[in-house]
């Protein structure tokens, strides 16, 4: 089997900052994730999303070697998969991509804070597209045909028009994306204050 | 066993909805013969209510309404795709869970050392070290550092001062324990 993800041997301090940030964030998706999971929020994946986002991003202000996002997302997901009530593999498998993009986008275009809101943005067109994705997984293409035709015959029946309809279907990503961004950002003020916190103890 | 729970979990995906049908039987025999556990599943609501969507709504609103049962127009076709897509769910998440239960750590730290992650198990342990403590120690930082005000002006500092409170430190109380037994 390829070695897919090489990382090198970690420094004391890189080790010891990748399981706290690995920590803080498997705890949130145990406390946070469970309670969620047994009130039945609408848009869980999307408010455990937001944690992530905050999580990867002020992580990233510490953690500089290559390939450090992923490996905090393989340790959360494990945590996750181990330690999380319910049917675990989605959070699992979100976790990782979420991860993943966050490695991607930070790593090639910079720590910043622009760089950090369109990571933001694109764990949270993710999360949206997660719940589909995962659907079509476990019930197939036709699942869309049957949300489609149930829409189009609910508003049918209420007489909803179609601009309607689609503004509705559009506010939803914009909120997302809107509170992906607020995330982000507030990740990378965070991720800065634990830079000079640093630099002050030197 | 694993190979075989992936050979199921392809044949739900790529079988056509009628074959989905007669496997979703065979293998759910199979598995409660393994775990009879796995038929927790059918307690769950959210179940029940996948079952009225793909298969008693889906038959009344796609394809062509020519049966009829008790009065209420259905499409037999559409009837046997909801039923089909029901089966491949339940197959698919019988087979993870299934899979997942009998999934040790030591295999998944095995799997990911196998993909070049030399570190993982060493940050695996270190994290799970300092999961209990680092509620007690986040709620300790919190009091001593907060105010309603200092919550308010600031939060990112305050969060950072908690976050910061954790890392590696040549000093810290916390990390140094974890330094000595690495050492």
């Amino acid at each position: 089997m390829p070695q897919l993800l090489k990382i090198e041997k970690l420094s004391e301090s890189n080790l010891i900052n990748t399981a706290v940030f690995a920590a803080v964030w498997g705890l949130m998706e145990i406390s946070i994730g469970t309670f969620l999971h047994a009130s039945k929020i609408p848009f869980r994946g999307a408010i455990m999303s937001l944690a992530a986002i905050f999580i990867l991003v002020s992580a990233r202000s510490v953690l500089n070697y290559k390939g450090s996002l992923i490996l905090l997302g393989i340790v959360t997901a494990t945590f996750r998969l181990f330690l999380g009530v319910g049917f675990n593999i989605t959070p699992f498998v979100a976790i990782l991509i979420e991860s993943l993009i966050a490695e991607i986008i930070l790593n090639r275009v910079g720590y910043s804070r622009i760089s950090s809101v369109i990571t933001g943005a694109s764990v949270m067109i993710y999360t949206l597209l997660h719940g589909l994705i995962m659907q079509a997984v476990f019930l197939g293409m036709d699942i869309y045909k049957v949300y489609y035709e149930l829409v189009l015959s609910f508003t049918n029946k209420i007489g909803l028009s179609e601009n309607v309809v689609l503004i509705a279907l559009l506010t939803v990503p914009v909120i997302h994306l809107t509170f992906g961004a607020i995330s982000a950002s507030f990740g990378y003020s965070v991720g800065r204050q634990i830079q000079k916190l640093m630099e002050n103890e030197k | 066993m694993k190979y075989l729970i992936g050979l199921v979990v392809l044949s739900a995906i790529i079988l056509p909805a009628k074959f989905v049908i007669a496997l979703s039987i065979i293998v759910m025999i199979i598995y409660t013969r393994v775990d009879i556990s796995l038929l927790r599943l059918f307690r769950r609501k959210s179940i029940y209510f996948l079952f009225t969507i793909v298969v008693i709504l889906q038959p009344m609103i796609i394809g062509e309404q020519v049966n009829q049962f008790l009065g209420i127009n259905y499409s037999a076709e559409a009837l046997i795709n909801g039923l089909g897509m029901f089966c491949r769910a339940i197959v698919i998440i019988s087979s993870i869970t299934l899979l997942n239960r009998r999934t040790s750590r030591e295999n998944i730290k095995a799997f990911w050392k196998r993909r070049g992650l030399e570190e993982f198990d060493n940050v695996m342990h270190k994290a799970e070290e300092m999961l209990p403590n680092i509620k007690l120690e986040f709620n300790k930082v919190r009091i001593e550092n907060t105010s309603i005000r200092t919550i308010l002006k600031n939060p990112a500092e305050l969060t950072a001062k908690i976050i910061y409170s954790f890392l590696h430190k040549p000093n810290n109380l916390i990390t140094n324990k974890l330094n000595e037994e690495i050492k």
